[in-house]
C-alpha cells in the first residue's frame, strides 16, 4: 500500500517538533507528580503484592526519577530514541495497572483515554527525527495518529457525557454555582452533558473524516477549557489533572501546523498564477 | 484515505468480533443446589424492615426467605416471604480463569417486622434450604446501642497474585473479632461499612469477600445486620447485583445514600462519594438533615472517600468535592461524628470547624482497616494533635450510644483497645440554623 507523504516546511517540521515534546514533557510530568505524591504503582505493589509500603515507596519514586531522566532525554539527539522508549513503556504498563487495579469509575473509559495517547511518544520521536534529519515531509500516518488520538480523546469524553460521569456533573453545578449568579439542578447538568455529549462525539467523528480549520480551533479551545476546569474547580493544587490533559488541546494544536501547511500547499497547486508560471 | 477506511474497517470488525465473543460455557450443572453467602441488610428503617441476601448455584424456580420469632422453622406456623430479585451474578473470562463457580444473586425483603425483636430465618432456593440463622431488629424505644464500624476489606482469593496473603488473614480474622466481640457485646446491633469491600465487585473478588464475611455470624448464628456504603473499588455490575438495598422509600435508592433511623434519636446517614456530590445527593443531604436532625439527638454520617484523608494527597478534587459541598451541612447541622475510609490507615482528626481545629467541631474517624494492608499516615497535618490518633493499624471502630453519651473505641486485630474517646449529643435547635 503506498502512503503519501505530507510535505512541510523546516519551519513547520520544527514547530511541530516542539509542540510534541512539550505536550510529552508536560503529560509525563503530570505522571511524575502523581508518582510523587504515591500513585497505583505502590498500591498495586502493597495491597495486592504485599511489598513494604517502604519497598513500593522506592519503587514508585524509582520510576518517578526514571521518567524525569527520560523527559530530559528527549531533548538530546542522541538518547531521544530511548528515551521514548521507556516513556512509552512506561505509558502503556501504567494505563494498564491502572485499569486492573480497579478503584474508579468508567475505567474503560479511562483505558480509551489513556490508549489515546500511547503513541504520542513515537508521534513526538518521528517528529524529532524529520527535524534532525531536515526533511521536508512526514508519512500520512503519522497525521492518521494524531487523529486518532483526538477521535479517542473526545469520543471517550463524549460517551462519558452520556454516561453521566458524577465529576462531569459536579463541575457543571459547581462552575455555574461559583462564576454565575444562579445554580442549576441535576438533572438540568445532565441535559447539559447530553448536548455536550452530542457535540464531543460529532467532533471526534469530524476529525477522522472531514477536519478543518476552524474544527481545530474548536477542539484547542474546547480540550484546553475542559482540562482547565479542573483547576478551576478544584484549586490550583489540582494541577496534576490540567497537565495529564495536554493532549488534549497540544494534540489539535499539532495538527493545526500540519493542517495550516497543507491548505498552503493546496492554495499554491490550485493558484491559477502558479499554474500559469 | 484508503490506509484510514481500511483501518476503521480493521478496528469496526474487532469491536463486533469481541462483542460477539462468548463468554465461557456453563459448567456442568450439578443437581444438587447449595445456598450460601448470607446477609442481612439494613436501609432506612430496620425497626420493621430488613432485606436477606444469598448466593445460590442455581437460579432456581422458587426463591424464599422462611422466618418467625421462635427458633424452629420446621412446622408450618412460620411466615415466608418471597425473593424481590433474581438473577445471575455477572461473570468475566478473569472470574472463569480464577476458578470461581457461577451463582446467582437473590434477595428478599422482610417488612412489617415487629422491633428489637429476634428474627429466625432460613433462606431457600427451590428445595434446598439454608441452616437457620438469626438477627436483631432495631429498637423502636431509646436505648443504648453499639455499631461496629470500618471499611476497606479489600483482598482475597486463592491466587499467588495476592503474595501469600491468601486466603486472607487479616479480613478473616477481623471478621473473626466481629462475631467475638457481637457475641461478648449483644447491644450491637449492626455493621456499618465503608465501602472497598474488594478490589473489584467482580464475582472472583466477592466471591471471596461473602466466603469470608460468614466468620462475622456468632456461635448461635445470630448475623449482624450491614448497612452498606459503596466505595470506590465498587464501581463493577456485581455491587448492583449482590449488594441490593430494595424499594426504600426516597427516589434515590439507586444513588446508594439514605438515612437509617437506628433510634428514635438516633440515625446513621450513609452517602455516596462515588456519584454527584453536588447534585441530587446534596439536596438529600440537607433535606433530610432539615428534617431529621432537630429530632435526632444523634446524627451519624458515613461515606467513603475522606474529607479529612490521613493518607492521600489532601488536594485532591474528590476530597476538596467532600470539603466543598458536604461538610459545610455537616457543620451548619452538627453532626455527631463522621465515619470515612478509603485510607488504610487508622485515625481520628480533632474536632474541625471552619476549616480550623475547633472545639466544637466535627470528629472525622476512619479511615480503612478491615483487613487491607496498611499505609503509612502523615501524622503532621494540621487535623491532627494531642487528642487525635493516627496510625498504620488495623482496626475497626465500636461506637457504644446511650442517651447522654457515645464511646467511641478502636479495635486493634488482637481486639486490642487502639484508641477511645466520648462524645456528648451536640444541642441543635432550629433557631441555630436560622442564625
Amino acid at each position: 500500500m503506498k502512503v503519501l507523504p505530507i510535505n512541510l516546511s523546516l519551519k513547520s517540521i520544527t514547530g511541530l517538533a516542539q509542540v510534541l515534546k512539550f505536550i510529552l514533557v508536560l503529560y509525563v510530568l503530570a505522571f511524575c507528580l502523581k508518582l510523587k505524591k504515591g500513585a497505583v504503582i505502590s498500591s498495586v505493589l502493597v495491597v495486592e503484592n504485599g511489598y513494604s509500603e517502604l519497598s513500593a515507596f522506592w519503587i514508585e519514586k524509582g520510576v518517578a526519577i526514571v521518567l524525569l531522566l527520560s523527559l530530559i532525554g528527549i531533548f538530546f539527539k542522541v538518547t531521544y530514541k530511548l528515551s521514548i522508549w521507556i516513556i512509552t513503556a512506561f505509558i502503556v504498563g501504567y494505563a494498564l495497572l491502572s485499569y486492573f487495579n480497579g478503584g474508579k469509575a468508567f475505567l474503560e473509559l479511562s483505558l480509551i483515554s489513556a490508549v489515546s495517547k500511547w503513541w504520542l511518544p513515537l508521534l513526538t520521536s518521528i517528529a524529532i527525527n524529520a527535524y534532525y534529519d531536515h526533511k521536508d515531509s512526514l508519512n500520512r500516518g503519522f497525521l492518521f495518529g494524531i487523529q486518532l488520538s483526538i477521535f479517542l480523546i473526545f469520543m471517550s469524553h463524549g460517551i462519558g457525557c452520556f454516561l453521566k460521569n458524577a465529576l462531569y456533573i459536579d463541575y457543571i453545578i459547581g462552575f455555574v454555582g461559583d462564576y454565575t449568579p444562579f445554580s442549576i439542578k441535576q438533572y438540568q447538568a445532565e441535559q447539559l452533558l447530553n448536548i455536550i455529549g452530542i457535540i464531543d462525539v460529532i467532533v471526534a467523528v469530524l476529525v477522522l473524516l472531514k477536519p478543518s480549520k476552524s474544527l481545530l480551533y474548536w477542539l484547542i479551545f474546547w480540550g484546553f477549557l475542559t482540562s482547565l476546569l479542573r483547576i478551576v474547580d478544584a484549586g490550583i493544587f489540582n494541577y496534576t489533572e490540567f497537565l495529564i490533559r495536554a493532549p488534549h488541546f497540544g494534540l489539535p494544536i499539532a495538527m493545526l501546523i500540519i493542517w495550516n501547511e497543507k491548505i498552503k500547499a493546496k492554495d499554491y497547486s490550485s493558484s491559477p498564477s502558479l499554474s500559469k508560471s | 484515505m484508503k490506509i484510514r477506511t481500511n483501518f476503521l474497517i480493521a478496528i469496526s470488525c474487532l469491536l463486533i468480533l469481541s462483542a460477539c465473543k462468548k463468554e465461557q460455557p456453563a459448567q456442568s450443572i450439578n443437581k444438587d443446589i447449595q445456598v450460601m453467602h448470607p446477609r442481612v441488610i439494613w436501609t432506612e428503617k430496620p425497626q420493621e424492615h430488613a432485606i436477606i441476601s444469598w448466593t445460590s448455584t442455581h437460579l432456581g424456580e422458587g426463591n424464599y426467605v422462611l422466618f418467625d420469632t421462635i427458633p424452629n422453622l420446621t412446622g408450618n406456623t412460620h411466615l415466608k416471604a418471597n425473593s424481590s430479585k433474581d438473577g445471575k451474578i455477572f461473570i468475566r473470562n478473569m472470574d472463569y480463569a480464577e476458578g470461581i463457580p457461577e451463582a446467582f444473586y437473590h434477595h428478599t425483603e422482610l417488612n412489617d417486622l415487629m422491633p428489637a425483636t429476634t428474627y429466625y430465618f432460613k433462606f431457600c432456593t427451590d428445595n434446598s434450604c439454608s441452616e437457620t440463622y438469626n438477627f436483631i431488629t432495631a429498637p423502636d424505644k431509646d436505648q443504648p446501642y453499639a455499631i461496629i464500624s470500618g471499611g476497606d476489606s479489600r483482598l482475597g482469593g486463592e491466587k499467588p497474585r495476592f503474595a501469600g496473603r491468601t486466603p486472607s488473614i487479616e479480613r478473616q480474622q477481623m471478621n473473626r473479632m466481629i462475631a467475638k466481640l457481637t457475641e461478648e457485646d449483644p447491644s450491637i446491633i449492626a455493621f456499618a461499612h465503608g465501602g472497598d469491600y474488594c478490589t473489584t465487585a467482580d464475582w472472583r473478588h466477592l466471591y471471596y469477600w461473602f466466603e469470608d464475611h460468614t466468620l462475622t455470624i456468632t456461635k448461635d448464628n445470630r448475623i449482624l445486620p450491614l448497612i452498606i456504603t459503596r466505595g470506590n473499588h465498587e464501581h463493577e455490575i456485581g455491587f448492583l447485583e449482590n449488594f441490593w438495598l430494595g424499594d426504600i422509600t426516597n427516589e434515590y435508592s439507586d444513588g446508594y445514600f439514605f438515612m437509617t433511623q437506628i433510634t428514635p434519636s438516633s440515625a446513621l446517614i450513609t452517602l455516596n462519594t462515588e456519584t454527584s456530590m453536588a447534585g441530587d445527593q446534596l439536596e438529600f443531604l440537607e433535606e433530610t438533615l432539615e428534617k431529621h436532625r432537630v429530632k435526632n439527638n444523634w446524627m451519624f454520617v458515613q461515606y467513603h472517600k475522606p474529607a479529612y484523608p490521613a493518607v492521600k494527597d489532601f488536594d485532591r478534587e474528590d476530597f476538596y468535592h467532600v470539603r466543598k459541598y458536604w461538610v459545610p451541612l455537616f457543620e451548619k447541622y452538627k453532626i455527631s461524628l463522621a465515619l470515612e475510609s478509603d485510607g488504610h490507615a487508622l485515625k481520628k482528626t480533632m474536632p474541625i470547624l471552619n476549616g480550623k481545629v475547633d472545639p466544637d467541631g466535627i470528629i472525622y474517624i476512619g479511615e480503612g482497616g478491615l483487613g487491607v494492608p496498611q499505609r503509612k499516615p502523615f501524622p503532621d497535618r494540621w487535623f491532627f494533635g494531642k487528642e487525635s490518633i493516627v496510625d498504620s493499624k488495623h482496626h475497626l471502630w465500636k461506637i457504644t450510644v446511650t442517651d447522654s453519651l457515645a464511646n467511641v473505641t478502636a479495635f486493634g486485630i488482637e481486639q486490642d483497645t487502639l484508641h477511645t474517646f466520648s462524645l456528648t449529643p451536640k444541642p441543635f435547635l432550629v433557631e441555630s440554623t436560622a442564625n
